[in-house]
Parts: C-alpha cells; sequence; structure tokens
C-alpha cells in the first residue's frame, strides 16, 4: 500500500484547527479575537490592529435552536449555526465582531448578535454589488471608517507600517493557498481534495504563521506521496458557503477527485496576493473588492464564468458540483444562468443543496455515484 | 381580445380583457369610482406601451427596487420583470402566474427565490416583454433582487447591465451614493437607447411624481380615520405604483383616484360591513386572490387600514430646483420611500419602528405579518419582531405564504389562520380592554 496524507503531521495539525470547539487555542498570544462573517472583510485590517481576525463558523454546534429562535427555519442554516454558537458561549473567547451586508440572512444574523450577544464590539461593512469604478471609493470610505472604528474601541492605532506588515504576513498565506491549489489541479494529484480543503478552511482561523508552517510541511510531505489511484472523475467544487471538509471526504469517497475549487472558504477569497504600496488601504480594497467574485455582485456572472472555465480547464476537470446551503438566494440562480451557458458550452454538472453541519452521507454518495457514472459514459463516448 | 388592432400573446389579451371588462363594470358603480379610476389608468398604461413598443420605441428592464423616472424622462418604455405576472395574478389568469413560476423552476430558477421575480423570469423566458435596450438592476429591497437581476442580464446572449447599489444605511451619505449612480446611469442609458436626457423633461416628471406623493399622503390620512372606509384590497397599491407608474400621468391619476375614492367614501360614511378589528398588514399581500380582504371584511368584520406595501413614507418629496437636488430627491425617495426597500434592506430597527408607527398612526388592534417565504429579511428579524410586539402589547399573527402561488398555502388555509387569530384572539382581547369599541356605520 502507497504513503497516503492520512499520517502527516501536519494535516492532523490542520484537522484540529478545523474541528476545533474553541478556535482560540490557536491564538495563544493573548491579542482579542475578532470574528468575521465574511470573505469581503479584510483580515490584514485585524491583524494590523493587534486583533486575531477569527471567521465566524458554526464550529461544529449540531444543534442551532438558539439561532433558530430568532432567525427562523427559512433562514441560511450557516448563519444560525454561527448565531447560536455565539449566544450559547462557544465564542466567548471573542472581543466583537465584524459584519456585512453579504446577504439578507449575514445581515439577520448580524441584527441578532447586535441586540442578543454579549460581544463588545460591532463593526459593519457596506460591500457594493458591483465592480464598477465609480463604487471603489465607497468601498475604500467604508474600510477607512471601519479602520477609525477598530482604532476608537481597541484604543489601536493602525499606521500604514503596520497595515503593510500584515498584508506582508498574508501573503504567505496566500502563496500557499495558491501551491496548495496547484497541488490539487496537477496531472496525478497526491493530496485529496479533501485534505487540501482542510487546509484552506484552517487558514481562516489560524494565525498566518502557523498556517504557513503547517502548509509548508504539509506541501513537502505531498511531494512524497504516492499519486491516488482509483480516480473515477476530476471534478470542480463551486457555490456557496462550505466550510466542511467531511462533505469533500464523501463526494471523494466514491471516487471523485475534487481538484479545485471556487468557494468562499476555498480558494476564492484568498488565491490572489495583495500589492505592497504607499496606500496598502487602497490596496487591500482593491484586491478583496476585485477578488473572484461571489455571487452577490450582481453584474459579475460573466467573470465567475470565465474563472470556471479557466480552472476548468487548468485543472483537467471532467464535471462540476455545485453546492449551496438552502435558502442561500444569491447563490440559488447560479444553476440558472450557469445552465444557461451550458446551451452553448456543455459542462456536465451536479447540483447538491445541504444543511450546514450535516453531511447527508447516503444521499450524497448516491448522487455522486449517479454523476460519476454520468461522466464515465460521457468519456467513453 | 386585439390590442391597438393587433393579436398579442394570449398572456397579454388576458390580462387587457380583464381590465376591459372590470373597468366597465366598476364605471358604472358610484362606489366603484375608485377602482374604475386605477383601472382606466392601468388601461391607459398599457397602451401606451403597446403604442410605444410598436413605434419600435427603446424598452428599459428594471426589477422591483427601481423607480421609472428617469425612464420616462427619457421617453423610452420601461418593463419591470415582474408586471406581467402581477397584472396576471390581480387583473388576469392566476394560472398565468404559475405557470410562469414553473417555467423558470423547471430551467433551473431556485424554488428558494421569490415567486414575483421566478414568475418574471417565466415572463422573459416566454418572450413575453419586449426586447430590451439595457437593463437597470438595483439590489434593493432583497437578495431576491440581486438574483433576478443576473438572470435578467443572461437572456438574450447578455443584456447590457447597469447596477445601482443601495448601501443598508438611512443616512446623508447613502442618498448621495445613490445619486451619483443616478447621475452615472444616464450616459449609459442615452447610450443604449440612443435617447438623449432633456434635464426639464427629467423636471416635468418629478413635479408629476411629486402631485402623485402629496395624493398618497392624502390617501394615507382618510385611511387613517376609523372606520376606515375604504376597502381593505387597495391598501397595498403604493408598492405597485411606485414600481411602474412613478413619474407618469398614469400613477398621478391612479393616486388621485385612490386619494378622492377614500374621501369620498369618509364623507359619505357608508359601508358594507361592521368594523371589527383593525390590523396592519406588515409584509406582502394577497396578490393571488385580492378578494380575501372582502371576505376579512365581511366575515371577520377585519380591516387593514394600512399595508407596508401602501406606507409611503414623509421623505419623498424631491427638490426640482437643479439637476443634483432631483437626482439626490430620486434617490432618498428610492431609498427611503420606496415599501420594502425602506424596511427591509437595512437593520431590523426600521422595519420594526415603521410597524410601531403604523400601529399606532392607523389605530390599528393588532398585527398581521404574512410571512412570503422568500423574504428571507424578515423571516432572519422573526425573533426580534415578535419581541417587540409583545413589549408592546400587541397581538401578531405569523403564518407562511406566498403572495404570488396559492399552492404554498391556500385560500381555506388563509381563512382557517384569519378567522382563529381574529375571533380567538383578537377580538375577545379587545372586549376585554374596550367592551363596544367596534367601530360601526352599516346603514348609516
Amino acid at each position: 500500500m502507497g504513503k497516503s496524507a492520512e499520517s502527516s503531521d501536519a494535516l492532523r495539525a490542520l484537522r484540529a484547527a478545523v474541528e476545533a470547539a474553541k478556535p482560540e487555542e490557536a491564538w495563544r498570544a493573548g491579542r482579542p479575537a475578532v470574528g468575521y462573517f465574511c470573505s469581503y472583510v479584510p483580515v490584514e485590517l485585524l491583524l494590523a490592529a493587534g486583533l486575531s481576525p477569527v471567521r465566524l463558523r458554526g464550529l461544529g454546534q449540531e444543534d442551532s435552536s438558539s439561532g433558530d429562535a430568532y432567525l427562523s427555519h427559512l433562514t441560511c442554516s450557516l448563519v444560525r449555526h454561527i448565531a447560536a454558537a455565539v449566544l450559547d458561549g462557544a465564542y466567548d473567547f471573542l472581543a466583537g465582531q465584524i459584519s456585512v451586508n453579504t446577504c439578507d440572512h449575514v445581515r439577520r444574523g448580524n441584527d441578532v448578535l447586535v441586540a442578543k450577544s454579549d460581544l463588545a464590539y460591532h463593526g459593519y461593512i457596506s460591500v457594493p454589488h458591483s465592480l464598477r469604478a465609480g463604487l471603489f471609493p465607497w468601498y475604500l470610505e467604508e474600510l477607512s471608517r471601519l479602520k477609525a472604528s477598530l482604532e476608537d474601541h481597541f484604543q489601536v492605532r493602525v499606521g500604514g507600517e503596520a497595515l503593510n506588515q500584515a498584508i506582508t504576513r498574508m501573503n504567505r498565506v496566500r502563496e500557499r493557498v495558491q501551491k496548495l491549489d496547484d497541488l490539487r489541479k496537477g496531472p496525478a494529484p497526491r493530496l485529496a481534495g479533501a485534505d487540501a480543503f482542510t487546509a484552506l478552511v484552517a487558514a481562516r482561523s489560524l494565525p498566518p504563521e502557523r498556517f504557513v508552517e503547517l502548509a509548508d510541511a504539509l506541501i513537502a510531505e505531498a511531494e512524497t506521496l504516492d499519486p491516488i489511484a482509483g480516480i473515477r472523475g476530476r471534478v470542480l467544487l463551486i457555490g456557496g458557503e462550505l466550510d466542511d471538509p467531511r462533505f469533500v471526504r464523501t463526494i471523494e469517497s466514491q471516487g471523485a477527485l475534487v481538484v479545485g475549487d471556487l468557494l468562499c472558504f476555498g480558494s476564492r477569497g484568498l488565491g490572489r496576493v495583495v500589492e505592497i504600496g504607499k496606500d496598502p488601504l487602497s490596496s487591500l480594497a482593491r484586491a478583496y473588492l476585485h477578488q473572484i467574485p461571489c455571487a452577490r455582485m450582481m453584474d459579475e456572472f460573466p467573470q465567475r464564468w470565465q474563472a470556471l472555465l479557466d480552472l476548468y480547464q487548468a485543472s483537467r476537470a471532467d464535471g462540476i458540483i455545485f453546492t449551496r446551503i438552502k435558502f442561500c438566494q444569491i447563490w440559488a440562480n447560479e444553476v440558472h444562468n450557469l445552465r444557461h451557458r451550458f446551451e452553448t458550452h456543455p459542462l456536465p454538472m451536479l447540483v447538491l443543496e445541504r444543511e450546514y453541519g450535516t453531511v447527508s452521507t447516503g444521499q450524497v454518495k448516491t448522487r455522486v455515484q449517479a454523476f460519476l457514472e454520468r461522466l464515465e459514459t460521457r468519456r467513453n463516448d | 381580445m386585439p390590442i391597438l388592432g393587433r393579436e398579442r400573446a394570449r398572456e397579454w389579451e388576458t390580462v387587457w380583457a380583464t381590465l376591459t371588462r372590470m373597468d366597465s363594470l366598476f364605471a358604472a358603480d358610484p362606489e366603484g369610482r375608485g377602482l374604475s379610476g386605477m383601472l382606466s389608468n392601468l388601461r391607459g398604461f398599457l397602451l401606451d406601451k403597446f403604442q410605444k413598443s410598436d413605434a419600435g420605441q427603446p424598452a428599459v428592464w428594471y426589477n422591483l427596487g427601481f423607480n421609472p423616472e428617469l425612464i420616462w424622462a427619457l421617453g423610452v418604455v420601461p418593463f419591470c420583470v415582474s408586471e406581467l405576472a402581477a397584472l396576471s395574478s390581480i387583473v388576469g389568469d392566476q394560472a398565468d402566474t404559475e405557470a410562469f413560476i414553473d417555467l423558470a423552476e423547471s430551467k433551473g430558477y431556485s424554488a428558494d427565490c421569490c415567486s414575483a421575480d421566478k414568475a418574471g423570469i417565466g415572463a422573459l423566458l416566454r418572450g413575453l416583454y419586449p426586447e430590451p435596450a439595457c437593463l437597470v438592476g438595483i439590489n434593493t429591497p432583497c437578495d431576491s433582487q440581486v438574483a433576478v437581476v443576473q438572470a435578467m442580464a443572461e437572456q438574450r446572449n447578455r443584456v447590457p447591465l447597469f447596477v445601482i447599489d443601495v448601501p443598508p444605511y438611512d443616512d446623508e451619505r447613502t442618498f448621495r451614493q445613490v445619486a451619483g449612480q443616478l447621475r452615472e446611469l444616464i450616459p449609459f442609458l442615452e447610450k443604449h437607447t440612443g435617447r438623449r436626457l432633456e434635464w426639464d423633461r427629467l423636471r416635468k416628471v418629478c413635479e408629476t411624481t411629486n402631485r402623485t406623493s402629496q395624493y398618497l399622503w392624502d390617501w394615507m390620512e382618510w385611511r387613517s380615520r376609523a372606520p376606515t372606509m375604504q376597502p381593505s384590497k387597495v391598501a397595498a397599491f403604493t408598492m405597485v405604483l411606485m414600481i411602474g407608474f412613478s413619474g407618469s400621468r398614469w400613477g398621478l391619476e391612479i393616486a388621485r383616484a385612490l386619494a378622492e375614492d377614500a374621501r369620498r367614501k369618509v364623507e359619505t360614511g357608508a359601508r358594507y360591513f361592521q368594523e371589527k378589528a383593525r390590523a396592519i398588514w406588515y409584509q406582502d399581500p394577497v396578490w393571488w386572490d385580492i378578494q380575501i380582504y372582502d371576505w376579512m371584511e365581511a366575515e371577520l368584520g377585519l380591516v387593514i387600514p394600512m399595508d407596508i406595501f401602501g406606507y409611503y413614507a414623509s421623505e419623498a418629496w424631491i427638490d426640482t430646483s437643479s439637476e443634483e437636488s432631483m437626482l439626490f430627491g430620486l434617490a432618498r425617495r428610492m431609498v427611503n420611500c420606496h415599501p420594502m426597500s425602506r424596511q427591509f434592506r437595512g437593520t431590523m430597527k426600521r422595519y420594526i419602528e415603521d410597524f410601531m408607527v403604523l400601529h399606532e398612526r392607523f389605530q390599528a388592534d393588532c398585527g398581521i405579518l404574512a410571512g412570503h417565504i422568500a423574504c428571507k429579511h424578515s423571516w432572519g428579524g422573526i425573533g426580534l419582531f415578535k419581541e417587540a410586539c409583545k413589549k408592546a402589547d400587541i397581538p401578531l399573527l405569523v403564518f407562511e405564504f406566498d403572495m404570488f402561488d396559492p399552492r404554498i398555502l391556500t385560500y381555506k388555509e388563509l381563512q382557517f389562520e384569519l378567522k382563529r387569530f381574529v375571533e380567538e384572539m383578537v377580538l375577545p382581547r379587545k372586549g376585554r380592554a374596550k367592551p363596544g369599541a367596534e367601530h360601526g356605520r352599516v346603514g348609516e
């Protein structure tokens, strides 16, 4: 039997970071931790303010009832789980949180946290729904206001030098994310998609230096692994929020290999390095606003489509698995728009709707099996 | 029934035939003057659209949160994506709306999105709107708009799109931000429609909007009297008016008809049922059968003096003294007056405050949160809203339904919910608090 990543200490540490019930273990330096909701919040700003940014997640909460009581069952289950985690005390180490007008669900999650949690600080930014040049100054101003609010609340000053240092720290993370991405794309990948995805999710809750250390170790170990055998189909994973490597593992258990993603917790938000310059806040604003766009960016479907085509080709994919959390509307119609494009540029796609925090293993396996059979038939025709 | 002597798509002809029949029916009834005024101007509005489209004038598509003053000012034809679906439900054949919804879903359009948008996309997919010169997409009032605009843009091998981004705040800075985008929108519209904006023409359109606003405020004042004499079923029409008719002479005439009808009915003082309870209808109206409001009045004595879709806030006035002031006024109106956009895009604070203001001003006994299943913003705030109502000691009915699709909650199920709430909660409680508090003028 060949050598696999299962024996990797680095992978085990990354998994532990993803599965940790309280990610503050990763932030032992004693800096105040601030949670944030969305990939349009520049974590560099928090790092430069001497804070520990933690991407808000459900933290393995099986029960979201405290969140459900305020948000209803028609709200995204990720937001309900986050609200429950905060209200139930799982995030009691946080000094505050930052929300974005990402979507209706996150806005209401923020309302609940503001009204009902004990968090001492609540930041907010309004991110434009378009990348049109005329809207850039608004986003920059919003970041500037967030910076002032952080400075005021935490009694710190965020200077240009500190921002550039934070950008440098996070660029090292971004470079590792790119390397992990490249490892997945190759003709004979040695790292399973679920393992690479574990690392990408961990990048959202580990200190940059710790992530870099573990990612470097994993990347080095991956070179020594045997290529993954028995691949029935190479697939891309795209869609809305997904932070659960178990879901990817379930997909891969049927013979699929996830060779790339365009996911918020995956490589979409961390895939490009940020320019270091005289005006670091502008650099950050430009880089964050112009990341591969989320579906909330109303005029950017063509750009997402092009990113998908590019990745599809670069990763030699055979098909696409689209996933979103039930009731998410901004990602809901990506399927309609993709199908529209498939009329002239056909690509095989499987659509999997999920609830956060549970993997309907049997259903997912059956759907993936059928999809892989379709890919094999297509290849053989 | 042909329109302007030409055969049209069956769905448009059905709307037209029903409108024509209803208009002649109500015009002959002195009690139906308000409705007749609405219907005849709706006919005028549609005729104008068909005339202009037949003459080859450019069409501009847009979605629910946008107000069409700039499009009227350019002299081109505005088409809101949900227009035909709404007309089919209210004055056409509800089965057509459901067929639009089914078609959109069969093409991958998500069932989780708003039926107004699903039906709109279904109508687009059926080719029932003219080819657009371009599309104006706005992110208000909800995520469903963010989704539908992208699907609209994907039609016809990509429609040129201009996005208006409305931030989630309620301040001057936000109004200026949106006004700046309206300024940017003008050259986009000019380029794609081949028309040039004349500021004097926009001024006239804005003056029409201001006159319309005055009638709507008067209308609200008449409807706030207890008992409310004008039927509950027209309480939600401000929303329709702002989306489709804002700045047009038909919109002005509809607002005038509503206000004068409300005034006349108060002054005459006769109505066909006894008012026993008053509710603020919060969230979406039952568009798939607005006769249910008649049933509520006749059977339960329940009146809806005001609806969130009908509430017209005070920040609507447009200063027409300069280009900048007009754009600022249009922006502020779209952000802070457009029903839904005003309450749904920001925090729950505004949503709850508006309910409390309406509850007091319209002397309501209770609230009804008609929870359109696609309105994730209101469902996401339901816990805070319930808490606020409890604290204010306001009885509240909450149910799930779909405003354009009776397959989610049927007429009978809805009747059951309303009857139980009024008879078991509101009336006994009202009786305990204020014996004989009904507002009756039957036969006066």
